[in-house]
């Protein structure tokens, strides 16, 4: 027994003092040794594992649909609440107005100056000549209503007439469309009261006047100046603050206080 | 068969009408877009006798007025006209193929297109009218236009199938 120990003790020793050697012992003949019965266990343990991965991809898909459906739920609550958002922004800047939001969901090709159907209708308080808005200005007019539904005629189109207001002046005019620039997504401002000269970049807003549309909606910018051809007077180009071509969601307003 | 062609062909239409119609969906070309309604009846038209093509073709000119912010009527009975006359001319007088075909659907879809801006732009007092139809009606015709092979392949095989069909039945009885 002694003899034993001592024999383990000097190996230890020597091992200790000459690392070649022991670098030898452990490359070549532990580490192989090694290897050789790891995989052999993990081999064995991997065909056990087979049934447990088949198990842990179900439940992983299990989890992905669940998932996959909470996204979905998101985004629509995402969409809800960006949505309320524009509602509440436009409530802020004027608590008066009562609104209505609505979704754009047709646009016919056959329509040449932007105009829309939308998804609320008389079932919701709209009626026609009920304006439409968005967070960036006005949009346009509503001109035919159905229950759940309503067509929109936008501020592109030369049949809608706006009274309209030039924020620094305090000049005012109409806002009606025309064939030549409603394909670049602009109206025109007619009729300037011509004692207010405007100038490029000046604001438009509704001036309330005939109790249809409120009063201080943005509408646009002026673009350019020029003259109507028909009655002289000084007329303008304007550049729309809402994007009345591309819309997707507005707001109908059904009820103003314009005290 | 004729029954199940004839679903096919409804399903043609609304079809036609969701694309049309769906916001952001359809591309505008040069300030025009296609109006899918149209080649979609032409195409009926060309495969089926003249009773049935009015009967779509009212159909199609229907779902086309509802959707289009004009008066109720302008689309069906334009559509039905035109297509009564194409079917007579494609199962009377001319042999169809896919080349003759778009040369007719042209023609009749230049009329259609024509006859809206006529009642719709120029009777309305518009001004820059035939800037206006230069820049947008030529591209509606024109995109339209270039629908028509699709709906002519689509309703050529299930004619071509409906034929075979029958031809079965025939030699097995």
């Amino acid at each position: 027994m002694l003899a034993v120990v001592s024999f383990f003790l000097l190996v230890a020793l020597i091992s200790s003092l000459n690392s070649g050697i022991n670098n030898f012992f452990t490359s070549f003949i532990l580490t192989p040794v090694q290897r050789l019965v790891s995989q052999g266990v993990y081999s064995i343990s991997a065909e056990k594992d087979t049934e447990t991965l088949v198990g842990e991809v179900s439940r992983l898909t299990e989890e992905n649909r669940r998932l996959n459906e909470m996204l979905t739920d998101y985004y629509d609550m995402k969409r809800q609440n960006e949505e309320l958002s524009r509602y509440f922004g436009i409530k802020k800047a004027d608590k008066s107005l009562t609104l209505v939001t609505a979704v754009v969901i047709g646009r016919d090709a056959a329509e040449n100056f932007g105009g829309f159907t939308a998804d609320k209708g008389s079932a919701d308080g709209i009626s026609v000549n009920s304006p439409v808005i968005t967070e960036d200005g006005l949009v346009g007019q509503v001109c035919e209503v159905a229950p759940y539904s309503c067509k929109v005629r936008t501020i592109l189109s030369p049949d809608i007439s706006v009274g309209a207001e030039i924020k620094r002046t305090g000049g005012t005019g109409v806002i009606s469309g025309g064939g030549d620039i409603s394909g670049h997504g602009y109206t025109r401002l007619i009729n300037i009261s011509s004692q207010n000269k405007p100038v490029s970049d000046d604001i438009v807003v509704t001036a309330g006047y005939g109790g249809i549309f409120p009063k201080n909606i943005r509408i646009g910018k002026i673009k350019e100046l020029l003259s109507d051809g028909f009655t002289g007077m000084p007329a303008a180009v304007i550049e729309p603050f809402a994007d009345v071509k591309t819309v997707r969601y507005v707001a109908i307003v059904t009820g103003y206080d314009n005290s | 068969m004729c029954f199940l062609r004839y679903i096919i062909y409804i399903s043609e239409v609304i079809i036609s009408f969701i694309i049309q119609s769906a916001p952001c969906l359809m591309p505008e070309i040069s300030g025009g877009r296609a109006v899918l309604l149209i080649p979609a009846a032409l195409s009926i038209a060309v495969f089926e006798n003249d009773i049935a093509s009015m009967i779509f073709a009212a159909l199609c000119g229907y779902l086309a007025d509802c959707s289009y912010s004009g008066t109720v009527g302008f689309y069906a009975v334009c559509l039905v006209v035109i297509c009564f006359f194409v079917s007579v001319l494609t199962h009377e007088y001319i042999q169809t193929n896919i080349f003759t075909v778009m040369c007719i659907s042209f023609v009749a879809v230049s009329i259609i297109i024509f006859l809206q801006f006529v009642f719709y732009y120029l009777a309305a007092g518009y001004d820059y009218a035939w800037q206006f139809f230069l820049k947008h009606y030529v591209s509606r015709i024109v995109c339209t236009s270039a629908f028509m092979p699709v709906f002519y392949c689509i309703n050529n095989f299930i004619k071509a199938k409906d034929k075979h069909k029958k031809s079965m039945s025939i030699r097995n009885f």
